[in-house]
């Protein structure tokens, strides 16, 4: 066989390609290489169309909760029409609302220990960037300073220590002016131990937490309006 | 002048009685989102975060997707009431009236927190993408312009409606030939019809240049 067909091709991609075929092409360097160009379109296709034109499922929700406007919620029911994908999410969802909810018991600990996908990727993790961040977290009498970034992104951290405890203050700044709409009125979740405590970022992207008593396992996010969050924790490093 | 701290308590305990069954019909936790939300008082949404993060954990592992997510629960309930936060501060607060409006709002968070993930989770086993760069593309950077771009070529290269609509349910739904089948059975009789159309359509799209250009799959 010098080329596969098309059909040949498009059955390997649907995986009902038979043994000897895919035996054929494991062992023919032209064939595979045929294979894989045709599987980069296909994975760029999903890639790039997989619910491109769905709505959100924010959207989805308040659809099922009757409060949208009344133009959004008849673009929305055409689209349902015709997406089995966001009906099975609108049905999914009815179902969950309906559903009792579970005396708190049993579900203290999560129902299954299924394996992590490592890492999470709608996350950006802060890294330490010039000052010596691990060393005044807890105790410390003089206030000290940190810089953290992502991509994009600088955290400036100010711990002041007294006798009623730490006040941190932070600003987050984006290196492109163009970005900090998006992240203006953020939440910031400061969260250690059993306790959490929560800020908004205000117009210059600062926020403050005042009377902590900071433990050794501290983690900061903040969190925008699209779901972006920046997470630092004294474990990341 | 509200104390916020009082308010906080009586909802707290409040709280704590319907986590144990016992429907309690007080206003006390109404007026703390009410604060929080509408008023924009940072200690009342301090207190909220704390009081229902259990409630939220909890839903978050009712939710028929949460296991196959294989994410951690905490991730969940901070996305839930980050989104819950967002969508209610300020003005928007006005639509409720009554604590159960609030809480059924805060369910559907948890809801769109867990689907949201899935969506992005179900994409990337799809295309089994192994480059984590581009994958972070698409997850936090999505532009809208490009599939749109991707699909107005994809329709200007498959004129008839029908093919359009198989393409849609293949690549942007991504639903199964059996599916398809179930979808739009004025199209099509058996699977073995979809494959044999699937296979011609996915010949026109891969031999045009410019589509490559837009999916940025420069070879062959």
């Amino acid at each position: 066989m010098k080329n596969l067909s098309d059909q040949q091709i498009s059955a390997l991609i649907d995986g009902t390609a038979d043994a000897a075929l895919k035996a054929q092409v494991a062992a023919n360097a032209h064939l595979q290489a045929q294979l894989d160009a045709a599987q980069r379109v296909e994975a760029a296709l999903h890639r790039l169309l997989y619910r491109w034109d769905c709505p959100t499922p924010d959207a989805l929700g308040e659809y099922q909760l009757q409060r949208l406007p009344a133009a959004q919620r008849e673009a929305l029911a055409r689209h349902l029409a015709h997406c089995r994908r966001c009906r099975d999410e609108v049905a999914l969802l009815a179902d969950f609302l309906a559903t009792d909810d579970a005396p708190p018991r049993l579900a203290l600990e999560s129902p299954r220990g299924l394996p992590l996908l490592p890492p999470r990727w709608d996350e950006m993790v802060l890294r330490p960037s010039m000052a010596p961040y691990d060393s005044a977290w807890r105790g410390a009498d003089d206030d000290s300073s940190y810089v953290f970034e992502a991509p994009g992104l600088t955290l400036f951290l100010e711990d002041h220590h007294n006798e009623e405890g730490h006040r941190i203050e932070g600003q987050l700044v984006t290196e492109e002016t163009s970005d900090q709409p998006r992240w203006s009125g953020a939440l910031v979740e400061l969260r250690q131990d059993e306790s959490v405590r929560t800020a908004p970022l205000d117009e210059f992207g600062e926020f403050t937490f005042d009377n902590l008593a900071l433990s050794d396992s501290v983690t900061l996010r903040i969190t925008n309006r699209d779901g972006e969050t920046l997470v630092w924790s004294r474990d990341s490093g | 002048m509200t104390d916020i701290s009082a308010l906080a308590a009586r909802c707290a305990e409040e709280q704590s009685r319907y986590a144990e069954g016992i429907n309690v019909h007080s206003h006390d936790c109404f007026d703390l989102f009410r604060h929080a939300l509408q008023e924009q008082n940072s200690a009342a949404f301090n207190a909220i975060y704390r009081t229902y993060e259990p409630q939220v954990r909890r839903w978050v592992y009712q939710h028929s997707h949460y296991p196959a997510a294989q994410e951690e629960a905490d991730h969940f309930v901070q996305q839930s009431l980050t989104k819950f936060y967002f969508a209610l501060r300020g003005r928007d607060f006005d639509r409720f009236e009554h604590i159960s409006q609030v809480m059924q709002y805060l369910k559907l968070c948890v809801h769109s927190a867990i689907m949201q993930y899935w969506r992005k989770t179900q994409s990337r086993r799809m295309h089994q993408v192994d480059d984590e760069s581009s994958l972070l593309n698409v997850a936090v950077s999505p532009n809208l312009l490009t599939p749109l771009a991707a699909w107005e070529r994809i329709a200007t290269l498959l004129p008839e409606a029908r093919d359009q609509r198989l393409a849609h349910a293949a690549f942007a739904q991504g639903l199964k030939p059996s599916e398809i089948v179930e979808e739009f059975p004025d199209d099509w009789e058996d699977v073995q019809q979809i494959y044999s159309k699937l296979y011609r359509i996915r010949r026109v799209l891969r031999d045009d240049e410019e589509l490559r250009t837009i999916l940025s799959v420069s070879e062959r």
